[in-house]
């Protein structure tokens, strides 16, 4: 494992030129009062960095010589996970910074208790993106792997718009009444539940997948 | 060290199977043409492929029962793949340290120093040669018992080969336990380095010998038209005809060259050997 995420941390440095863009995207968005999506960008930019790893792995044929090295195909996939959690607290850091200078810089403007939702429901949409995307990627590569996720997540929103509009009115209402009487807590719990699920869901998929690949 | 038994891998349009075996203190050779299966060989063994039968040992253990610390003790190179091309020297370093309890950093620095491997390019703009040799460096630099080598020397000039040669002896003969499966095109190099070799072709290993007994016993016998019928052809072995002639494999070069004395009489080579015993008839 700690091959694999010193690998990984290597593989990294190749994007550092990315880090000042993203962090000065992010203080751009809380400057324009933006502070939710500077959670939610950091929080995605951090999941598609460590996902991008495996298609360095994947560069030139390297899979091959990179399973001969001491670790099994299992911790393969649970450092990826691994990296992608860490990366986004990481980018969660960088988020609550931005938006903690903003705090500082016009006092009285920042609802303390909407950053921290935006910073929970974004930590926990990219978990379950990381969740979805990583046996995507180890089932058909880091290529076909991305016009597979592209698809899965225009199937899943194309889903959610045909529930909300066939759903009848009052079922509707009704849930939208239900999320309205949760409170932030619970609400925060049941979206980690969910995550979780996903995240564990992929954690098996990718093993299965991984296991049958031949280099 | 390790024993392979009726390995067989299915593909559409060939078939491995494969019984061999590789002692320690022994450099043993995997030679054929290509598409022969040597790589399969040497994916199967390192768990890269899953195998349709037969049985894989190591260190004494079953494949499927090798444990971490078996894992290791193999140090491996393979012909088309190796560290990926972002990284940099320096950064094998790091993740070989971080791998391997043991790894042997300084004396990986020092040959990367000798080896001209040095500075902050990524291994995508090395040569062909400067990535062959940080795949050996890498597989020595390690504590392992075992290197399975495909190809190590693909790539390298006279000089560099000879080097990387010179690192393969100097590995085993720090530690008499170890052992070497290699495969190369280049016979040459197996030709000095090997203790013994099999020959593979279309997925089967056609016959093994050791290599002492292949510079010292057999030879290639090259009759003229009358001579050929006057030949004793008890110890011949495999007969190619060319355009002006034919050639003859031999194990008994000695009594040929003994007993008939207007006859043409060499010492076989490895690519002999190959030629002969793939192309020529049986006799």
């Amino acid at each position: 494992m700690k091959g694999l995420l010193v690998k990984d941390l290597c593989l990294l440095k190749n994007q550092k030129k990315l880090i000042p863009i993203v962090v000065i995207l992010a203080a751009w968005f809380t400057a324009f009062h933006m502070d939710s999506f500077a959670f939610t960008y950091m929080g995605l930019m951090a999941t598609i960095i460590a996902i991008g790893t495996s298609s360095y792995d994947e560069y030139d044929r390297g899979f091959t010589y990179l399973f001969t090295l001491p670790f099994s195909r299992k911790t393969y996939v649970r450092e990826k996970f691994l990296l992608g959690f860490l990366l986004l607290a990481a980018g969660m850091a960088l988020a609550f910074l931005c938006v903690g200078a903003a705090a500082l810089l016009r006092p009285g403007t920042i609802d303390g208790g909407e950053v921290l939702a935006a910073a929970v429901s974004s930590a926990l949409i990219c978990a379950a993106v990381l969740g979805v995307t990583l046996p995507l990627n180890i089932r058909y590569g880091s290529e076909r792997g991305r016009i597979a996720m592209f698809i899965i997540f225009a199937a899943a929103v194309l889903l959610i718009l045909a529930v909300t509009k066939l759903l009848p009115p009052s079922l509707s209402s009704g849930v939208t009444a239900f999320l309205d009487r949760l409170g932030g807590l619970a609400a925060a719990l049941i979206g980690a539940a969910l995550a979780a699920a996903v995240c564990i869901v992929g954690y098996i998929v990718s093993v299965r997948q991984i296991m049958k690949k031949e280099f | 060290m390790l024993k392979l038994t009726g390995v067989r891998k299915n593909y559409p349009g060939f078939t491995l199977d494969c019984t061999m075996e590789v002692e320690s203190g022994r450099i043993t050779g995997l030679i054929g043409p290509n598409g022969a299966g040597k790589t399969t060989v040497f994916k199967a063994v390192l768990g890269l492929i899953g195998t349709d039968g037969g049985a894989i040992e190591l260190f004494g253990r079953g494949a499927g029962e090798a444990t971490a610390e078996d894992r290791l003790m193999i140090g491996a190179v393979l012909a088309e793949s190796g560290f990926s091309g972002y990284l940099t020297v320096g950064d094998v370093l790091r993740i070989l340290r971080a791998f391997y309890p043991g790894f042997r950093e300084d004396f990986f620095r020092e040959k990367c120093e000798a080896f001209g491997l040095t500075g902050n390019k990524p291994i995508r703009d090395f040569s062909t040669g400067m990535k062959a040799k940080l795949k050996v460096l890498a597989a020595v630099s390690r504590p392992s018992r075992l290197l399975i080598l495909d190809e190590p020397t693909a790539g390298l000039d006279v000089l560099a080969r000879d080097r990387t040669l010179d690192l393969l002896r100097d590995y085993m003969a720090e530690d008499e336990e170890r052992a070497i499966l290699i495969s190369s095109h280049i016979s040459n190099d197996l030709e000095s380095l090997c203790d013994d070799f099999y020959l593979i072709s279309d997925g089967r290993i056609v016959c093994h010998e050791e290599t002492d007994r292949l510079l010292s016993d057999y030879g290639i016998l090259k009759p003229d038209g009358p001579a050929l019928e006057t030949l004793d052809r008890r110890y011949l072995l495999r007969a190619l005809k060319e355009a002006h002639g034919c050639r003859l494999l031999t194990d008994q070069r000695r009594y040929y060259a003994e007993n008939y004395p207007g006859l043409v009489v060499e010492k076989a080579s490895m690519d002999d050997y190959l030629t002969l015993m793939l192309k020529g008839e049986a006799i």
